[in-house]
């Protein structure tokens, strides 16, 4: 696999993850559609799938590092994806949710074929 | 913790919080200034190698080559008996891909540590001027862990990492919204911001935070507790031994003997190693006790991917009869488990095991937590600046500007200085007596007159200035490599030398990071508070008078 690739794709997921977990928490879900209201079974589906792709990219770091360097690179990758999102959700909110979606349209399909 | 919660139980909820609030504060205050250096200068630290190769433009003039290693050990020993035939140690580094000449390091009879470099072609010195003598990128994992300050500095740094793990957990404890607060970041709302952004670096790098602090206590767990194996091993080095499995360190005899030719111990400790040598060491040499270690090289490849990558091959000798005492195979591991788990600890502290996404994840890691350490000393002044707590009397007011000054000139003070090193890498003729001691010498001088700005100028006017010029000084970098080496960004990116242009660039974005930190406080400080730009009185007198007005 490209080296650059390696490098984010375990990044992107993270982000993407991340922001799913944020767009189920009202507040900041209003910040990226403010004239929409979820219920909660919508929410409960977003957290699902941000802690569905936030464990997805521990895949990618294992197979790249091996077990015990690719866990600490995962929780590394937590806080980069995670810190990533809060400077974007601040002062883009709208693009920080656009570019979750690609981010998942993008690795989603490379994780699975490669 | 037990009176902890003792006190918790006897008076009203939230009392503990206070308390805990209470100490978050000023022991994350006390400590955080001189904890802002070690991280910011541990983060620049994690790319020692690229910093020292960008502040050493020029290779010394030595043809490179693949070098016969036994004729330059016996280049370093011949020199090495001429000059100290008798002393407490010598070292003989052979050539390296960065580093192509015979560096030696030894103890003089003064005991002073002493270093020359030999050229590999002759055997003879290089002169001073061959190339720019520097201590590079290891002049920030020195402050970092140390201050150049030798064990002193160490201890010093050791008491500042408790205190960062006491604020840690307190500030755990007063953070009350951990999850609702998780993703928040509010900007332009003053104080607000200012929280948000302390709770989301902090809270965001947590994991890291703790790891690093942890893993660096346990690094040094042999000097910061020293007392059992004081006690236990009174015998120079004796503990090490035993825990190792090594030859015991011999005491000098003070009976004179000379050393036997290190060139056939290196043949034959690299012939049990199955690999190359990098360092020969010998333990007082020229006594009838002298003792010989031969290093393997350190292989980045084969450490990567390892958090217990075990040595890099290590095999002991009597060097004055020659006599094979011991041998380390590359990648075997001694000492138990205990052992091998501060050796994961210190992997995980040094950030060497997994190429540059782990170095990168390092630098920006640590870059938040010293983000932490700096928006929380910002904070504590933010929210006293709009209101005075009066907690200390009628001294608060000066007490309060002695946190001003420290907060600027530990703060934007010890960026600028960091970058100014860079700037006196290129300025510091080359040749001169002492140059890397100078550049050092440079840096903390440059700190120094930053606090004496900080501390004449108005907190908002110095905050300013000392941004402008450490963005100055970042963005202009390239102009003055440029103007002194003839390199700059567009050289090394033509050339394709990822670290000198990694360097570069990310100075280039430091600089614009803080231009417009710059920008927005002079901003804020336009629209919001005319008066703040205004001449302040005296420092006495201000005091006086915000007591008057409280």
């Amino acid at each position: 696999m490209n080296a650059w690739l390696i490098v984010l794709l375990p990044l992107l997921l993270c982000y993407a993850g991340m922001t799913g977990l944020s767009l189920a928490m009202p507040r900041h879900q209003r910040q990226v559609w403010p004239a929409v209201a979820l219920a909660p079974p919508y929410r409960n589906g977003l957290r699902a799938l941000g802690t569905g792709l936030l464990a997805l990219a521990l895949l990618p770091c294992i197979r790249a590092w091996g077990p015990s360097v690719g866990v600490v690179l995962w929780l590394g990758y937590l806080s980069a994806g995670a810190g990533g999102l809060v400077l974007l959700l601040s002062w883009r909110p709208r693009s920080a949710a656009l570019l979750a979606g690609v981010a998942v349209a993008v690795t989603v399909p490379v994780l699975l074929t490669s | 913790m037990n009176s902890g919660t003792a006190i918790a139980r006897e008076e009203p909820a939230g009392a503990f919080r206070q308390i805990m609030a209470w100490l978050h504060t000023w022991g994350g205050l006390l400590a955080g200034w001189l904890l802002f250096a070690i991280f910011f200068t541990g983060s620049l630290g994690v790319f020692d190698d690229a910093i020292t190769r960008w502040m050493k433009p020029e290779a010394p003039a030595v043809e490179l080559r693949d070098w016969d290693r036994a004729s330059l050990v016996r280049m370093g020993q011949s020199y090495l008996e001429e000059t100290v035939p008798r002393s407490h140690f010598w070292s003989i580094g052979l050539p390296t891909k960065d580093i192509p000449v015979i560096r030696l390091f030894y103890e003089d009879e003064q005991e002073q540590f002493q270093s020359e470099r030999l050229n590999p072609a002759t055997g003879e010195p290089m002169p001073n001027d061959a190339e720019r003598e520097t201590e590079g990128g290891h002049h920030f994992v020195h402050m970092h862990y140390e201050f150049h300050a030798g064990t002193a500095g160490v201890w010093l740094v050791g008491v500042f990492t408790m205190a960062m793990l006491v604020a840690l957990v307190s500030g755990v404890i007063i953070h009350k919204r951990i999850f609702k607060d998780f993703f928040s970041f509010r900007p332009g709302k003053g104080q607000r911001s200012w929280l948000d952004a302390h709770n989301a670096v902090s809270v965001l790098s947590l994991p890291f935070l703790f790891m690093i602090a942890y893993t660096g206590l346990a690094t040094f767990y042999s000097l910061y507790m020293p007392a059992a194996i004081e006690v236990h091993y009174p015998e120079e080095g004796s503990f090490f031994a035993e825990l190792l499995d090594q030859p015991r360190h011999r005491p000098e005899t003070d009976v004179d003997a000379a050393v036997v030719p290190l060139d056939g111990l290196l043949l034959r400790a690299e012939a049990e190693m199955g690999r190359a040598a990098s360092f020969v060491v010998v333990e007082h040499p020229g006594d009838s006790s002298a003792a010989a270690r031969v290093f393997g090289v350190f292989d980045e490849a084969e450490a990567r991917g390892k958090l217990l990558p075990g040595t890099s091959g290590r095999v002991e000798f009597d060097a004055v009869n020659g006599e094979l005492w011991d041998v380390q195979v590359p990648g075997e591991i001694r000492g138990g488990a205990a052992t091998a788990t501060q050796a994961v600890m210190r992997t995980l502290h040094f950030a060497g095991f997994g190429g540059y996404t782990v170095r990168w994840l390092y630098f920006l890691l640590g870059m938040a937590g010293a983000a932490m350490m700096a928006t929380g000393a910002i904070l504590v002044m933010v929210k006293r600046r709009q209101k005075s707590l009066r907690e200390f009397g009628i001294h608060t007011p000066r007490v309060y500007r002695l946190v001003e000054v420290l907060n600027v000139g530990s703060i934007a003070g010890l960026a600028l200085s960091c970058i100014a090193m860079l700037w006196l890498n290129r300025l510091i003729p080359i040749g001169i007596e002492d140059r890397a001691a100078w550049e050092i010498r440079g840096f903390f001088l440059v700190w120094a007159l930053t606090l004496l700005h900080a501390a004449l100028r108005p907190a908002g006017r110095a905050w300013v200035e000392q941004l402008l010029v450490c963005a100055a000084l970042c963005l202009t970098l390239p102009v003055l490599n440029a103007l002194t080496t003839g390199s700059h960004v567009l050289v090394y990116w033509a050339q394709g030398d990822g670290p000198r242009l990694g360097v570069e660039l990310t100075v280039i974005v430091f600089g614009l990071l803080c231009g417009l930190g710059a920008y927005g406080l002079l901003r804020r400080q336009r629209q919001a508070r005319p008066l703040l730009n205004a001449a302040r009185p005296p420092l006495l007198q201000r005091g006086a008078e915000s007591e008057a007005r409280g």
